[in-house]
């Protein structure tokens, strides 16, 4: 009898491989890479296309294209600092019980990754346009309807919104790993709570904030659904660019876009996750 | 002496980043000029008036190009805190619908002594709720093969109707036909099977095939005529009579327009400069003598009727314009 020259684990190995491989490559891979030839191509359309960098020296050239990957960068930064602060807030006063309804709370910081984002987007232009509380609110006490629509506000507020869930979770995760004792032990010589937490349970967060912020910045700078509902003309970001060029027709330049996009979010999680984290990368 | 640590150097760069991108983001929400305009004056205003007006004013301005409808929708939920400073629309409807509604200011330009009472609203306190800084007849755009302008009366080949309710071309066509024929209105209605959203969709329709004849605008017909597409155009003929209407590009001034350069710009739109400029654009002059532009329909044409739309009675010529939408 012939004895075949592969182990039975072998062959299964690479069967597997072949077929994780090529699904991979199928439906995640394959678009990807499919958007990068295509910002390279001079025409996509007319199907006679050849290689070319003019999509990126238009973009990098001409205000009105770069201007919205500026704001795209602009929103993630200030979005990620108000999440680091405000997520971090609701992640500990939630997993250290340190509010009623804790659980509620710690449930309900996952409502925006269930609801649509369109749906976000909608809530808040009813919540503070012209028609909604808040500017019922403020007319109530300052005599004067403020309503926040077409603004930077409540882009923000969209923005922290959809990435919220995000820095909750991450923060929480390594909240629920640390041992309290060392803080009960700090309390027990006489630090003050603020004290404590800066120097001892601060310190033990940064894997948590680290990936936290990869998230939300990546969130932040994809974020579409609500953004479309709320942004102005003027402060449109480059997901907005991507969707104007494509249904334009523009399919070359939106791809340019999207591999800018591509790239920094993909350093940006390098940089995040492999130098300062240095090897305590939270899984 | 204590080196930061990497986490005070990291939170000292984000807390750098954020006060750089709020300014820059308040800047630019503060200073940049919003205009609302429709597609058909993309080329004009590209081209010619915003270059010029930021070499003088040294402004950021962003155009938004969508149709009338949306954008006048999109006034509405604004509130206190607009979006644009200035309008410039193909016709007055949407401006005399939202100065009823209190969207809109009342302005005077520098040159009004010399525009024509048909380049401009009714007289209100203030000023007037719009003006005309540019024209361009009405035309049937139809296919080359054709060979002439098919009497509209008799029709019998695919019609593009353009939107009503989104495009300031579909409220042209409608009152059109409501002031000369609605019968022939709804004939075309009938012939017609894609709709288009703006202008420029609307001769592009004829030049892809997409439908026969339309009712559209000279200048943009000229655009894309120039530009080799298979489009050729003349007076609207209805029942053998030929028809003159004037479709009215205006500007509206955005009551609490956030930005003060609005009026300077609504005013710069009269200057000699970009009036003389206009014709380059296939679109015409509101000041008295201006020219066709090369390749335009030669006015006044003989033997033609012209008509012209009392814009105050906004809420009357509005009515008709639901009718005209296919499955509305």
């Amino acid at each position: 009898m012939v004895k075949w020259p592969f182990s039975r684990t072998t062959l299964e190995r690479t069967v597997w491989t072949i077929l994780v491989w090529l699904l991979f490559g199928v439906f995640v891979l394959g678009p990807l890479l499919t958007v990068v030839a295509f910002s390279f191509t001079s025409s996509v359309l007319s199907g006679t296309g050849t290689f070319t960098l003019t999509w990126y020296g238009q973009l990098f050239t001409q205000p009105g294209l770069y201007g919205p990957l500026i704001r795209t960068f602009e929103v993630a930064i200030i979005v990620v600092a108000f999440q680091l602060f405000f997520g971090t807030l609701v992640a500990y006063s939630t997993v250290r019980k340190r509010v009623f309804a804790a659980s509620a709370l710690d449930t309900l910081s996952n409502i925006t990754i269930a609801v649509p984002s369109v749906v976000v987007g909608l809530s808040l232009l009813a919540f503070y346009g012209p028609f909604g509380p808040f500017a019922a609110f403020t007319d109530f006490l300052f005599g004067n309807p403020v309503s926040l629509t077409w603004t930077l506000w409540i882009l923000v507020f969209a923005h922290m919104l959809e990435t919220f869930p995000y820095m909750v979770r991450s923060v929480g995760a390594v909240l629920l790993k640390l041992d309290e004792h060392l803080e009960s032990a700090a309390r027990s010589l006489g630090a003050r709570r603020l004290h404590v937490f800066l120097t001892i349970t601060l310190p033990q967060l940064k894997p948590g904030l680290v990936a936290g912020s990869v998230l939300v910045l990546s969130r932040s700078i994809a974020e579409f659904g609500a953004t479309i509902i709320v942004v102005s003309a003027v402060l449109k970001t480059a997901p907005i660019a991507i969707f104007t060029q494509a249904e334009a027709g523009s399919l070359e330049l939106a791809s340019a876009y999207s591999v800018v996009l591509m790239v920094v979010s993909f350093v940006a999680y390098v940089v995040m996750s492999r130098w300062l984290l240095r090897g305590e990368l939270v899984t | 002496m204590m080196r930061p640590s990497r986490f005070t150097i990291v939170i000292l760069v984000i807390a750098i980043g954020v006060a750089l991108a709020s300014v820059d983001l308040f800047r630019l929400e503060k200073q940049t000029l919003v205009l609302y305009a429709t597609p058909a004056l993309r080329d004009l205003l590209e081209g010619f008036v915003v270059p010029h007006f930021r070499a003088d004013f040294s402004v950021d301005i962003t155009i938004v190009y969508v149709s009338a409808g949306e954008q006048y929708n999109r006034l509405r939920i604004s509130g206190a805190h607009p979006e644009a400073d200035v309008f410039l629309h193909a016709s007055p409807l949407f401006l005399e619908k939202g100065f009823a509604g209190g969207y809109f200011l009342p302005f005077t330009v520098g040159v009004d002594a010399t525009i024509p009472a048909t380049f401009k609203s009714e007289n209100v306190t203030g000023g007037h709720v719009w003006y005309a800084f540019t024209w361009s007849p009405l035309v049937e755009v139809y296919h080359p093969a054709l060979g002439g302008p098919p009497d509209l009366a008799s029709i019998n080949m695919t019609f593009g109707f353009p939107h009503p309710l989104l495009s300031n071309n579909g409220i042209y066509a409608v009152l059109f036909y409501e002031n000369v024929s609605a019968a022939a209105g709804l004939r075309a209605l009938a012939h017609t099977v894609v709709q288009p959203a703006n202008a420029r969709a609307n001769i592009l329709g004829v030049a892809e095939g997409d439908f026969a004849v339309t009712l559209g605008y000279e200048g943009v017909t000229l655009f894309y005529a120039k530009q080799g597409a298979r489009v050729t155009f003349g007076l609207p003929i209805l029942g053998g009579q030929d028809y003159v209407t004037p479709v009215i590009f205006s500007a509206g001034l955005v009551k609490g327009h956030p930005n003060p350069l609005a009026s300077d710009f609504i005013d710069f739109l009269f200057r000699d400069t970009v009036q003389a400029n206009l014709s380059r654009y296939y679109f015409r002059s509101v000041l008295p003598n201006s020219t066709a532009p090369a390749g335009g329909i030669p006015l006044p044409a003989p033997g033609a009727m012209t008509i012209d739309y009392n814009w105050s009675n906004w809420s009357a010529l509005e009515k008709a314009l639901p009718k005209y939408v296919i499955g509305g």
